[in-house]
């Protein structure tokens, strides 16, 4: 192999277990959202009595803020994955980077 | 360059005005139309001057902050179909245009997660860089080509003949000269202006978009003394589905439909290549992923406007005559079924705010094309040509050249296509979109970047045959084999082949490369780790054409 630093980057432990938390982490939110989308199609498919049920004394079904509560929560989802990568994971990169003169 | 632009917006805006003559016209439209005719010409100038290197041209020179990307992906992804389709989808089925709209959000998240960081780390100007990473550059970089231009093409035709039909209705033009106007308009911005064009037409269109969603929102709101019980209440009087407008409907009568639907929207998306081009417009991945946070708070907020626009028409709209053909009530809507948002605002801001509406839609409809026009013209000259064609080995200019010469032939192809089309059901044209990106594109890429064992040939197979599998299902589809064919029952029963070629696309891609034994096989297996610091960790200064194993 030709390229010394990447070659001993690949080998430290260091990153290795970095791209496995990143992975699993990436991972692990994308089954959160998707989990909320597929619950939600779900029942508007298979138990639609559920979302039509009014909202206290109104006409307004529950389903109305549901659907825009999968909305919102899937962006404070993003937001929150946003703030743990640049918190945590940007950091350690950056370690790496400066250990293997990688810039 | 100035004498160049000054005569094309005469060329252009002359017919326009002619046409406008002999139809009836709405002067407020027409100024703000011009108005927003002018003002991207003069953006366009601005980044003629700019872009002067292939880095100008295909990713504004990586000079794109986060939050102007954020706003141009945001804009990417709002067509002015979101704005008409949805609100008129809420209009006649109600709540179904709630759960719709849930779908086309949640696949941010997803691409997020998953690829934002990885597209900007591995790729330069088309995703084609990545996927060419460490498989053999020449063999993957035709199916990218060949993904990438048919998904542009049926996206260009789609929106050329919704443009063509949307300003023959709101500006009174002839429908084929509506589609040159926009297809020239389109020319001129992507080859005089390039990505720095196209992204501030972007941004700008945006900007203006939420706005006037804003601004009719609010007004909507008014109407109803500031209270959603008012709006709901009013439009349950109002719908014939009384309290079942509020409640899942019929569109979920065939859930293997919703589901093939859902997962074609939500993994299409990381397959558009005119949004994954995108990425390569900011200078790092933590710019990268931050635009996508951006880009989803304003599409998330857009889309939930959108729907309460169409629950506030149902109310007024749908109980005005004034809107139906020939007054009659729950008849045809005057212009079409796409049209209650333009008739909300009228109704609610008169003909200033459906002036200022139209010229948004308009803008909208450009900035979408120009988008599509430049993702298809990049992989032509840098996949196909320089790449493959030339190994190489092309000059920035003849790259230049050949970029600019393939906007021209696909302009021609979209004004051609879109006359052609005009009186022809295209719904279809959706699903194959949507289909080939999640089946061909969307596979070959996560599992270029996450599978160790992908190698050239279970990429090439994968990708085709998610290609293949995705067209012949949609012509197999009911919209397609009965809809426009004209047979009697349809052989592939569902509208949406995602469900079923995506699946298809991975096993094949999966089962040719673990018995692949090739030499080719062993390189790519081995690049794989390399690829992953680079990923991580970004390319290092200088170093960016630096490919570990070719």
């Amino acid at each position: 192999m030709n390229y010394p630093q990447e070659a001993n980057i690949v080998l430290d432990m260091k990153f290795k277990k970095m791209v496995k938390q990143r992975n699993r982490f990436a991972v692990f939110l994308s089954l959160i959202v998707l989990s909320i989308y597929f619950i939600f199609i779900g029942t508007a498919t298979f138990r639609p009595e559920l979302l039509a049920m009014p909202l206290e004394a109104s006409k307004i079904t529950i389903g109305l803020p549901i659907a825009a509560i999968v909305i919102v929560s899937s962006w404070v989802i993003t937001g929150s994955y946003i703030f743990i990568t640049n918190q945590y994971f940007d950091k350690q990169k950056e370690k790496l980077r400066k250990e293997y003169h990688y810039e | 360059m100035n004498k160049y632009i000054t005569f094309t917006l005469l060329t252009l805006l002359s017919p326009a005005v002619w046409a406008a003559q002999t139809e009836p016209r709405n002067w407020t439209a027409i100024i703000m139309f011009a108005c927003v005719v002018g003002l991207s010409l003069f953006i366009t100038f601005k980044a003629a001057k700019k872009t002067v290197s292939k880095e100008d041209f295909y990713t504004a020179g990586n000079a794109i902050s986060a939050k102007q990307n954020g706003l141009a992906i945001a804009g990417d992804y709002m067509s002015a179909s979101t704005l008409l389709g949805i609100s008129s989808m809420v209009f006649f089925k109600g709540y179904d245009g709630f759960i719709y709209v849930t779908g086309f959000f949640v696949c941010w998240p997803i691409l997020t997660f998953l690829m934002a960081e990885r597209l900007r780390n591995l790729g330069k100007y088309t995703f084609a860089d990545i996927v060419s990473y460490r498989l053999d550059p020449q063999r993957t970089r035709i199916l990218a080509t060949c993904g990438s231009l048919i998904v542009v093409c049926c996206y260009l035709i789609l929106q050329m003949v919704g443009a063509g039909q949307l300003i023959k209705l709101l500006f009174g033009l002839d429908y084929k000269i509506a589609v040159m106007l926009v297809g020239c308009l389109m020319l001129v911005y992507v080859i005089f202006g390039g990505m720095l064009a196209t992204t501030w037409i972007q941004i700008v269109k945006a900007i203006l978009l939420l706005f006037g969603g804003t601004v009719l929102v609010f007004l909507a709101f008014k109407a109803f003394g500031f209270s959603l019980n008012n709006m709901a209440e009013a439009a349950v009087n109002a719908h014939k589905l009384g309290q079942k407008v509020l409640e899942p409907g019929p569109m979920l009568s065939n859930p293997i439909n919703t589901l093939s639907m859902s997962i074609g929207l939500i993994f299409g998306l990381a397959g558009l290549p005119h949004i994954l081009m995108r990425f390569f417009t900011v200078p790092n991945a933590a710019e990268a992923r931050r635009s996508v946070f951006y880009a989803s708070g304003y599409i998330g907020y857009f889309f939930i406007v959108v729907c309460i626009l169409g629950l506030a028409s149902i109310a007024i709209v749908g109980t005005n005559p004034q809107y139906f053909v020939d007054g009659q009530l729950g008849g045809d809507l005057i212009g079409g079924s796409n049209m209650v948002a333009m008739h909300l605002a009228k109704a609610l801001g008169g003909n200033l705010l459906l002036g200022f509406l139209s010229a948004v839609a308009f803008a909208t409809i450009l900035a979408v094309v120009a988008g599509l026009a430049l993702a298809g013209a990049s992989a032509i000259s840098h996949d196909l040509f320089q790449k493959v064609i030339k190994k190489g080995k092309a000059t920035e200019k003849q790259e230049m050249v050949v970029s600019r010469l393939s906007v021209v032939v696909l302009g021609v192809i979209a004004i051609a296509c879109g006359i052609l089309f005009e009186k022809m059901n295209i719904a279809f044209l959706m699903g194959l979109t949507f289909g080939i990106a999640a089946s061909a594109n969307f596979p070959v890429l996560i599992l270029s970047m996450y599978w160790k064992d992908l190698t050239t040939r279970g990429a090439i197979f994968g990708g085709f045959v998610g290609i293949i599998s995705a067209i012949t299902f949609v012509v197999l589809s009911p919209t397609v084999w009965v809809g426009v064919l004209g047979h009697e029952k349809a052989i592939f029963p569902f509208d949406n082949p995602a469900l079923f070629s995506m699946p298809l696309a991975f096993l094949v891609s999966i089962v040719v490369s673990l018995t692949d034994k090739s030499e080719r096989a062993e390189l790519d297996r081995q690049g794989f780790e390399l690829q992953v610091v680079r990923s991580e960790l970004g390319a290092q200064q200088g170093s960016f054409e630096k490919m570990p194993l070719h």
